[in-house]
């Protein structure tokens, strides 16, 4: 049988004030055989040496790291976007860093991971933005959405800042409006679904 | 304004036909970005009008040199970096009579002054820094060392964590609102041009410091760097990357030792 149903290989999540907690409710959701490869921007304040592999972990039995530069992406992994550098994924599946001009005032910036995942994988990618009190990564996620990914937005009823996903909302975002409670529901059909219709990619 | 891959492709390789700048092995997405925010600075609204402008204006292309690379720095960046430096190879660099370090791709300046005032801090005078980057423009300005006193708060907080043993306002005077390195740290700096991508060895070195740099190249490009770097140090020479940076992807991973695996100073093993 030949199946017509998109493969998914890159979760893409970004989030402010809020987002980590958001994210940890994520990653605990996550069903034993979760694969697909997820990196993550949180912003945070610049020159703080980061704990969040460590703390992420204690949150789920997927491999969290921060990626060193040009490693591949893989499956199984959560990739955390250290401060003060921007995170970019490159065409050839490996992640490059840039430690250019903030955007939105932010670096790492949400926009530029998933405009470059966007780039990069096109309708392969899921982009998912969170709570957060300003607008970087609506611009992103809706650069997924014209690549043809598939986008969620954290509802804003549900989320601690709702300046972040009402502005992906207002630029159009607005066909996966998700309770936080429910993304990881979400997540985990998909990855059923990269198993079903691709079970010798993921055996 | 969008730009596909091959178009960008097409871009870098007239521009290296043109002018001999050669951006075909940069990092993809990254250089891709670069481009198009030159292209937003500049006004130019399709790939068409890059292309014609670039080819034919010589000074408009200085200022696509200049955009497409990153040239921001700062003093004492990453001060745990500055200060495994000064604990792990200070004690070996004081043994040769004289040292020679590399800053690859120094742009304004700011970590090669950094370095030279962890060096008279420990007595390392009769070291000479060599200080290197593609764009002549930086060059100037690091030459200059005159830098924005509204960094000066930040810079001194880095210094101070970097292990820094005296007062960082010692080291520059203030002039309106701009700070002034001071001249004493100026005369062990060679600054100079040299290109990563097409330029050789030029000395042998005790030291290279290459932090960020390499992160905006592609892995062909970063061998081929990291070869260079091999080449022009002596025997246990050390190399300092960027935090982000490893050995760890490289056929020359087995020719160098690691020394601080966190701030990524390596040895090269004979």
């Amino acid at each position: 049988m030949k199946n017509t149903k998109t493969i998914y290989n890159l979760i893409v999540v970004g989030g402010s004030n809020g987002g980590m907690d958001a994210f940890m409710k994520i990653l605990s959701g996550l069903s034993p055989d979760f694969h697909i490869p997820i990196a993550f921007v949180l912003h945070q304040q610049r020159g703080i040496q980061t704990l969040l592999p460590d703390i992420l972990s204690r949150h789920t039995n997927l491999i969290v790291n921060e990626p060193l530069d040009k490693e591949q992406i893989c499956d199984g992994h959560v990739y955390i976007a250290p401060s003060d550098y921007h995170l970019l994924i490159e065409p050839d599946g490996t992640f490059s860093y840039s430690y250019s001009e903030p955007i939105n005032f932010s670096r790492p910036s949400i926009d530029i991971l998933f405009e470059t995942a966007a780039e990069s994988f096109g309708n392969q990618v899921v982009g998912i933005l969170l709570t957060g009190a300003n607008n970087d990564g609506a611009k992103g996620l809706f650069k997924i959405q014209n690549k043809g990914g598939f986008c969620i937005v954290q509802s804003p009823k549900t989320a601690r800042s709702q300046e972040m996903p009402q502005s992906a909302i207002g630029m159009g975002c607005d066909k996966h409006i998700i309770d936080l409670d429910q993304i990881a529901i979400y997540l985990n059909t998909l990855n059923m679904d990269n198993i079903l219709n691709h079970p010798e990619q993921n055996g | 304004m969008e730009i596909s891959d091959p178009e960008i492709d097409q871009l870098l390789y007239q521009v290296k036909n043109r002018y001999g700048y050669d951006f075909t092995n940069y990092s993809q997405a990254s250089i891709k970005r670069r481009v198009i925010r030159f292209c937003e600075i500049h006004r130019i609204e399709n790939y068409f009008d890059l292309k014609h402008h670039l080819i034919n204006d010589h000074i408009l292309f200085t200022d696509f040199v200049l955009q497409v690379t990153v040239n921001i720095t700062e003093m004492f960046r990453d001060p745990s970096f500055f200060k495994s430096v000064k604990e792990n190879l200070f004690p070996h660099l004081a043994t040769y009579p004289h040292c020679k370090i590399w800053h690859a791709g120094c742009s304004t300046g700011e970590e090669a002054y950094s370095m030279a005032i962890m060096l008279e801090e420990s007595n390392l005078m009769k070291t000479t820094i060599y200080a290197t980057d593609i764009n002549s423009e930086v060059l100037m300005q690091a030459r200059e060392g005159t830098y924005s006193m509204k960094l000066m708060k930040d810079y001194t907080s880095n210094y101070i964590k970097s292990g820094g043993n005296n007062s960082f306002s010692d080291y520059y005077t203030a002039h309106y609102n701009m700070a002034i390195i001071n001249a004493g740290l100026k005369k062990n700096i060679v600054f100079s041009q040299h290109n990563l991508v097409s330029d050789g060895s030029f000395n042998e070195f005790n030291f290279i410091v290459c932090r960020n740099v390499l992160i905006y190249f592609n892995k062909d490009l970063q061998e081929r760097v990291l070869n260079l770097f091999y080449e022009s140090l002596v025997p246990l020479g050390y190399l300092g990357l960027g935090s982000k940076e490893t050995l760890q992807f490289s056929s020359l991973r087995d020719k160098f030792e690691v020394i601080d695996k966190k701030e990524k100073i390596y040895r090269r093993i004979e």
